[in-house]
This record gives structure tokens, C-alpha cells and sequence, in this order.
């Protein structure tokens, strides 16, 4: 699963600026959090369009570590782009003061989905396309919440495993602080992705790179990783397999949308 | 003999802006003293088409059919194309001369597995029949998956062609080192079927982006020793042309007498038996 980072950031530049150029718009915004995906997300969209046209959208809660505010920052000054610092305290608080709740999940979903309605609020405003930031690592094992940080307009990064986006960002030039990073969703104070799912990304990615990509039998990974571990990863790729589809429709006529109404995502662009 | 092959990225159903793409590369390759171009599979349509098969599709008398025999008054051409025929949809490629479409293959293979779902929009061509042209000789062209079915060629081979002009709409795939393996793989084919059929191979691949496919490029030409004499760029429009010798056919034909040492007939009987162990 190594890749040459060179070939790979070209081709994501190219992605990000063909398709942008398909929908007739000039800019990309990007929900940066100081980590290291969307900070390499960032990197390449300023190489697509220039720091002109790349916007960040800073979006801390006050649970948010200060690093991570103060890491975005610094890449967004780096980079020169156009930025939002916008607190979503006020706005999430508001509405757990109408449904309080100590579930630190339903907590860490509204702050995605705030999110993400600010990302469009300010595509809309800017006249750009929310590029995602999802790793392939994430959206397998469905670490992400559904229409929060999953929703996107294109994604570069999302056929590469966490341990790959890291191998890109160290030649694009991403701060070591930021490649040392711990990988957070920096939803509430001292949460870990590798400590919520019981496993590192570079254990997980060899795991999902031979189910996955090679597909191995599962039985035949179980043997090299141990069947706890397997059985783990396959039970999350099964579960949140809806969080990477459109939502199921009723089949009544003949042709339904998404099942035999069936056109190119870049169809007459 | 220069011919020149067009590396370029189709939008999926514009169709006339593909075509005016067509008339623009043709007119550049004419300036470049090309004599012949080929375009990649589709090129006219685009390649990820889904439902979108039949209202691109033509057929003989359609004004976008007529189009692009005009536009082979430039130069003759190769082109990909969705063809209709008794109500029929086949991915197709056709050789357009002098304003007539003089051949058409219709794609054998049709992929389906993986990202592909060919089968399920396209109907099968049943025939790889070679043609004959006065500058050209002998002709035999393949579509892309056909290209990968290596008696596909042994069928021109065996035809005696001289030159194998394959159309490919190739996404770039598997995680890539020196660079994508999926565009290592058209090279080690044209490597071999080039060398060991003696015959000339011309691969033209598109580039460009459907849906988040990425296409490879990477189009070349081979000559009928194994040399690499044309090699485009990865995964970016790209035209290059390269010379096709008469001369070296027959060089490489007394240096290997591979068709003459064929034995057509004995693999005619094992495959029969085969077929009838069934």
C-alpha cells in the first residue's frame, strides 16, 4: 500500500481543479480543524486554485483543544488563504439548552452537523464546492457522522488510508506538528480516534488494505492479525455501511432514482 | 507513414463539444504533418454513460454521424463512438476516410466486473474482421477490454495485419509507485503482442475525469521488433505522432517468421475439441 505522493498529489490537483471548472466555479472551501486531514485537503486545493480561491472555515467549540485553533492558524497564514474563524459554542449550546443531554456522541454529532451547515452556508456565500476531507480509513469503518463531516462535494483524500494521507501531507510540506499529531475528531476534551476504536490506523489500514483492497477471505486476515481485531473491523465496515449511501428509496415505478435512474456524477458538465 | 494519436478527455454527453474537440485535434495534427489520428475509446461520448447509451448513440444518416465523416476530409481517423443498429446499442470504433466511415468494429469484450458494468448498457460485437486500406494495410482494430483477451489479437494476427489500432478508456487504478499499475500493464501487453505478432500497435487512451475516475493516458506505439517508438504522457491531453514503416514490418517479419511458423489449424482442432467436451 505505498504510494508515490508525487504522482497522487497531481492527480488530486487536477481532480479538484477539472471538477471545479465542470460546475463553472472558481473556489473550494475547506473545514479545517488543525489535524491532519483536512490540513493536507487544504494544501492541495491551494495548489489546484491558488490561495486566492482556497477558503478555510475555522470552527471550534469550546471543547475544542486550543491547538488545534491556534495549528489551523498558523496553516491558513502559511498558505496565505482566505479564512473564517467562526465559534460554534453559541449555536450548538443553544440547542442543548433545549434538549440537554451529557451523551458525548450526540453532543459530537451536532457539532459535526453545525459544521457542516456553516461549510455550505459559506459555499453558498463564496460561490465554492465543500471539499471533504474523509480518509478512506474513516468512511470503511465509518468513523464520521452522517451529513456532519462525511458530507461533501468531492473528496480528494477519500481513496487513501489515514497512513497514506500522512505520507502525502509530509511531501506536500505539512508542519511536522501536525504529521506528529495524535488523529482526533477533537469532539470532546481527550478523545482519540485510535482510543475510540480500540486500534492504531497502521494496524487498522494493513487489516482494511487486505480485506478490502486485495480481497483476502476474512479467515485468511484473522490468521496474520488475530481474530478479535478482524472481526472488529468487519462488523464496523458492515454496520456504517449506510453512512456511505444515499438514502434508500421505496422502489414503486419503473425507474427509481439511484437504482435504475443511473447517470454519471459528471454527466453534460 | 506519420500517425498521430490523440490523447484527450471526452465530456461525458456532450457530444457536440467532443465532436468540435475532434475537428480541432484533427486540423492540430494535420499541422503537425500527421497523416492519420486515432482517438480513444468513446471519445465521442465520454465513457461513464449509464442511461445516457441510447441518446448518444448514432447511426448512418445522423447529422453527428455526417459531422464526423466530413471531419475525416481533414485526415483519416479512428474514433469511439456509441453505435445504433436494429435498435441495438455497441460500443463502437470506427476508421472514417475521405468523408466516409469506411470500418467498424464493434467491442467483443464487454467488462464487467469491478468498476466496469459494460454489459449491462451495451450489446456484444460477435467479429474482429480486418480491413484493408491503401496507405494503412492491413487493419485490425480493438476496443480497450478486447485488447486485454490476448486471442483477440492472435484473430488479426492470423488475418496478417499490420497494424493493431486499439481505443481504451482506461481508468488509472491500484496504488501507484513508479506509476499506476494499470497503465504498466497496456505497455507490458503492447510489448508483447507487437513483438511476437510482428505487427505495429497504436493504443490510445483517454485522460480526463468521470465521476472521480481518473483515466490513464499513457498511450503509445509499439513497432513490430518490441520497441516502444511513442510513449504520451500519463494522465494529461496529450498528441504525439510516430512513423509507420512498411519497410520495418518486413524486417521484423524476417527476423521473426512468426506468422509464417503459425500453425493455425492444429489450434483451430484443439480448440474445437474443447468446445465439444462440453
Amino acid at each position: 500500500m505505498r504510494i508515490n505522493p508525487e504522482i497522487v498529489e497531481n492527480l488530486a490537483v487536477n481532480f479538484i481543479r477539472t471538477e471545479l471548472s465542470r460546475i463553472g466555479m472558481k473556489k473550494g472551501i475547506v473545514g479545517l480543524s488543525g489535524g491532519l486531514d483536512s490540513t493536507t485537503v487544504l494544501y492541495l486545493l491551494t495548489r489546484a486554485v491558488g490561495p486566492e480561491n482556497a477558503v478555510a472555515v475555522i470552527m471550534p467549540h469550546r471543547v475544542s483543544s486550543p491547538s488545534s485553533v491556534e495549528d489551523a492558524m498558523d496553516v491558513v497564514k502559511t498558505l496565505g488563504v482566505k479564512h473564517y474563524l467562526i465559534d460554534i459554542t453559541p449555536m450548538v449550546e443553544a440547542y442543548f439548552e433545549k434538549m440537554p443531554t451529557d451523551n458525548k456522541v450526540l453532543r459530537g454529532n451536532k457539532m459535526a452537523r453545525e459544521r457542516m451547515s456553516i461549510l455550505y452556508d459559506i459555499s453558498a456565500r463564496e460561490g465554492g464546492l465543500v471539499i471533504g476531507t474523509s480518509n478512506k480509513s474513516e468512511i470503511l469503518l465509518g468513523y464520521g457522522t452522517i451529513f456532519g463531516d462525511l458530507a461533501s462535494a468531492i473528496n480528494p483524500i477519500g481513496d487513501l488510508y489515514k497512513t497514506q494521507v500522512r505520507v502525502l501531507a509530509r511531501h506536500l510540506g505539512v508542519p511536522e506538528k501536525i504529521l506528529r499529531k495524535k488523529p482526533s475528531a477533537d469532539l470532546w476534551v481527550g478523545q482519540t480516534d485510535e482510543g475510540e476504536l480500540g486500534i492504531t490506523y497502521q494496524e487498522a489500514d494493513k487489516i482494511l488494505y487486505e480485506l478490502v483492497d486485495l480481497r483476502k477471505p476474512v479467515e485468511e486476515v484473522e490468521r496474520s492479525y488475530g481474530k478479535e481485531k478482524v472481526r472488529g473491523i468487519v462488523d464496523k465496515i458492515y454496520k456504517n455501511h449506510f453512512k456511505r449511501l444515499p438514502p434508500q428509496i421505496l422502489k414503486i415505478s419503473t425507474r427509481t432514482v439511484g437504482r435504475d435512474f443511473l447517470y454519471s456524477r459528471d454527466v453534460l458538465t | 507513414m506519420n500517425i498521430a494519436i490523440a490523447q484527450m478527455g471526452p465530456a461525458v454527453g456532450k457530444v457536440e463539444q467532443n465532436l468540435d474537440k475532434h475537428l480541432e485535434i484533427l486540423q492540430k495534427a494535420k499541422d503537425k504533418g500527421a497523416e492519420a489520428v486515432i482517438f480513444p475509446e468513446l471519445a465521442l461520448t465520454g465513457y461513464e454513460l449509464y442511461d445516457l447509451v441510447p441518446d448518444v448513440a448514432i447511426k448512418e444518416g445522423h447529422p453527428i454521424m455526417e459531422k464526423l465523416k466530413e471531419g475525416s476530409r481533414i485526415l483519416p481517423f479512428f474514433t469511439g463512438f456509441v453505435l445504433e443498429e436494429d435498435d441495438l446499442f455497441f460500443n463502437a470504433a470506427g476508421f472514417f476516410r475521405e468523408g466516409k466511415l469506411v470500418h467498424i468494429h464493434r467491442k467483443v469484450f464487454l467488462p464487467n466486473y469491478s468498476m466496469f458494468e459494460e454489459k449491462r448498457f451495451f450489446a456484444e460485437g460477435d467479429r474482429f474482421r480486418a480491413f484493408y486500406d491503401g496507405k494503412l494495410g492491413r487493419v485490425g482494430i480493438l476496443i480497450c477490454y478486447d485488447y486485454l483477451h490476448p486471442s483477440s489479437s492472435y484473430v488479426y494476427f492470423l488475418q496478417k495485419v499490420d497494424l493493431l489500432v486499439v481505443l481504451s478508456a482506461s481508468p488509472a487504478r491500484g496504488y501507484p509507485q513508479d506509476g499506476f499499475p494499470s497503465i504498466a500493464m497496456w505497455e507490458n501487453m503492447s510489448k508483447v503482442v507487437s513483438r511476437h505478432f510482428t505487427v505495429y500497435v497504436a493504443y490510445a487512451n483517454r485522460v480526463g475525469f468521470d465521476g472521480g475516475m481518473a483515466f490513464g493516458g499513457g498511450s503509445h506505439a509499439y513497432s513490430p521488433t518490441g520497441e516502444e517508438i511513442l510513449r504520451l504522457r500519463d494522465l494529461e491531453e496529450d498528441l504525439g505522432i510516430f512513423a509507420y514503416q512498411r519497410k520495418e514490418l518486413r524486417r521484423a517479419r524476417v527476423l521473426f517468421p512468426a506468422l509464417r511458423d503459425e500453425r493455425p489449424r492444429v489450434i483451430y482442432r484443439e480448440i474445437r475439441r474443447i468446445l465439444n467436451e462440453d
